[in-house]
């Protein structure tokens, strides 16, 4: 497992990171979800061992290396928001120099650039130039070259960002197979939905801290408390409206036959109580629950700008 | 031992780029037409006579040896100024410095990849600079001495071309900074043995110090000249400099005045190398990526 505690960056006055704490499972892919400036490239970057932490704890197995970059780069792959190619290289040379790169020389870094070509379908490409190789190539390939050291955990900073829809769909079906292999992935993205589609958690960051971190319909469901309640109900709406409007914990209503949405001043578990209240008086409900919410709600919502969305 | 990584990657680009085949196919057609032009002019000069100098044939190999020099101190430059910058400018450098290597075994293998280069193009010249052996006067192994100078004189030039392609972001910066330390090691040492000189006689009663000369140990035009001199037969060639420039100094150092050069000029190469590996260790502080992005 890889765990974060009290991790502590400072640019000069401007605190980067303010004691964030994180865990990363194997196998899981958590995706990191927070405004520009949250913290989320410089958290990234002092995994992958380029920035040194003021204080604070990594540990991997139990171990720290929070102090020890060198060690940290062992554990942890990077894939940055850039691809970083040599385009003069072909694809198997580059592997190879990433293979030697890491200590890995011969005819073993030979065999280990194609089983990791092969990984990210791109053995066929081995001996074309990188310069030749589209995009959505190009970012399996970086993805390739991050798990050269056979990484426990990967991080990648933004590697959606300019890609179209079908990059992303394999972006998502090699990041799926990694997981499934125990990789733990740790993602920052902006491309929300993408993230929807495959974390198995998310993690929310802001100013530097790490304010939520669970699966996806936890953090939806907690990020939602205030969400309206939306109910379908057959057949006449009037009881049951005058029921809501008599409801002390109801604040408004609005409806829009067959449906119904309140807003809810009480808490998640007093909302039993509402649809006992209206069963029993003979409303026939069929729908009850809070309004669907996503992860893109859910960044709004942290950011304090839900109006702004719509 | 492991070769380098960076070395051979840059090694491979190095000897596919056209322009590694362009300088090397200039350089060679430009000495061999100096070398058959004195040649030529040698023996054309002595047909009347019949009588053959070997120190002709001697200043011949002096003008190529220097031809072979300058080609060192320019191209050293523009091989090594853009090294890292170019690193940072496709983003590569973070990449390489996630993996295993640690700093100063990028910086060395850039060293090396350029060093290799020149010495490829250097070596391809041997053909043309054994033009000197029809005659005799000059060995083989003087060739290996001057090959060996050359190599300390281009880990010089290179380092430092790294370190200011370590210290700049701009390519451009980074060659012309590289093109004025080449200058300064080279004629500003020069210079200012010069002006202390003077300086020194003017407010010392006309007495002329022999310690700035020491400060030419660091110069590595001085050390070839007094190589390839030597070679030539001019075994004064150091005390005619010293002499010309202030007192010679007497002692040890003058007597082995060119191993003495080479190990220092060798040690502020390693020095170079090492503040470069400095500067792109993102973990020393010298770092300038430091807080550029949250």
């Amino acid at each position: 497992m890889l765990e974060i505690r009290d991790l502590r960056k400072d640019y000069g006055k401007i605190c980067a990171l303010d004691g964030l704490n994180l865990t990363l499972q194997p196998g899981e892919i958590l995706g990191l979800v927070g405004p520009n400036g949250a913290g989320k490239t410089t958290l990234l970057k002092i995994l992958a061992g380029l920035l040194r932490s003021e204080s604070g704890k990594i540990l991997i197995e139990g171990k720290d290396m929070a102090r020890t970059p060198s060690k940290l780069r062992e554990h942890i792959g990077y894939v940055p928001d850039f691809f970083g190619v040599y385009d003069n290289l072909r694809v198997e040379e580059y592997m190879e120099f990433y293979c030697n790169a890491n200590g890995i020389y011969g005819l073993l870094a030979r065999q280990k650039g194609q089983e990791l070509l092969e990984r990210v379908d791109l053995l066929e490409k081995k001996e074309q130039p990188v310069d030749s190789l589209s995009r959505g190539m190009k970012q399996r390939l970086c993805v390739a070259r991050a798990l050269v050291s056979e990484p426990a955990y990967l991080v990648l900073d933004e590697p959606a960002s300019g890609m179209d829809p079908s990059i992303r769909a394999e972006l998502k079906e090699i990041l799926q197979g990694l997981s499934e292999q125990g990789t733990g992935v740790l993602i920052s993205s902006h491309m929300l939905t993408d993230l929807s589609q495959y974390s198995t958690s998310v993690g929310l960051i802001r100013k530097g801290r790490i304010i939520l971190q669970g699966s996806l319909e936890e953090v939806i469901l907690r990020m939602s408390g205030d969400r309206p309640i939306v109910m379908t109900v057959q057949g006449p709406l009037e009881r049951a409206v005058r029921l809501l409007k008599e409801h002390p914990l109801v604040e408004t209503l609005s409806v829009s036959p067959p449906a119904i949405m309140v807003t809810w001043k009480g808490t998640v578990q007093e909302e039993p109580a509402l649809l006992r209240t209206l069963v029993e008086a003979g409303v026939a409900v069929s729908s009850f629950g809070r309004e669907a919410g996503s992860l893109e709600d859910v960044f709004w919502q942290m950011n304090g700008k839900e109006g702004q969305k719509k | 031992m492991k070769a380098n990584p960076v070395y051979l990657k840059e090694s491979r680009s190095s000897l596919r780029s056209v322009r590694t085949i362009v300088i090397l196919m200039a350089f060679n057609g430009l000495l061999a037409a100096a070398g058959i032009l004195s040649l030529y002019i040698i023996v054309e000069q002595r047909r009347g006579t019949g009588v053959i100098y070997y120190s002709e044939f001697l200043q011949m190999y002096v003008v190529l040896a220097y031809m072979e020099m300058l080609f060192l101190l320019f191209i050293m430059p523009a091989l090594t100024a853009t090294s890292i910058s170019g690193e940072r400018e496709r983003q590569t450098l973070d990449i390489m410095l996630c993996t295993k290597m640690k700093p100063v075994a990028i910086v060395i293998g850039k060293l090396q990849a350029a060093v290799a280069t020149t010495f490829l193009i250097l070596l391809s010249s041997m053909p043309v600079l054994a033009l000197v052996f029809i005659f005799g006067g000059v060995q083989f192994i003087d060739l290996l001495y001057l090959m060996m100078v050359m190599f300390v004189i281009g880990c010089l030039v290179g380092s430092a071309g790294i370190l200011f392609s370590a210290l700049t972001r701009k390519n451009i910066l980074s060659m012309a900074a590289s093109y004025l330390w080449m200058i300064f090691i080279t004629v500003g040492t020069l210079t200012i043995v010069y002006i202390i000189r003077y300086a020194w006689a003017a407010t010392h009663q006309g007495m002329v110090p022999a310690w700035p000369s020491y400060l030419l140990l660091c110069n590595p035009a001085v050390t070839f000249y007094i190589v390839v001199n030597e070679q030539a037969g001019d075994r004064g060639a150091l005390p005619t400099l010293l002499q010309n420039l202030g007192a010679v100094p007497n002692g040890w150092i003058t007597e082995q005045w060119v191993p003495v050069s080479l190990v220092i000029q060798m040690l502020i190469a390693m020095l170079l190398l090492w503040m470069a590996a400095r500067l792109i260790d993102p973990l020393s502080g010298k770092s300038r990526k430091r807080g550029e992005e949250l």
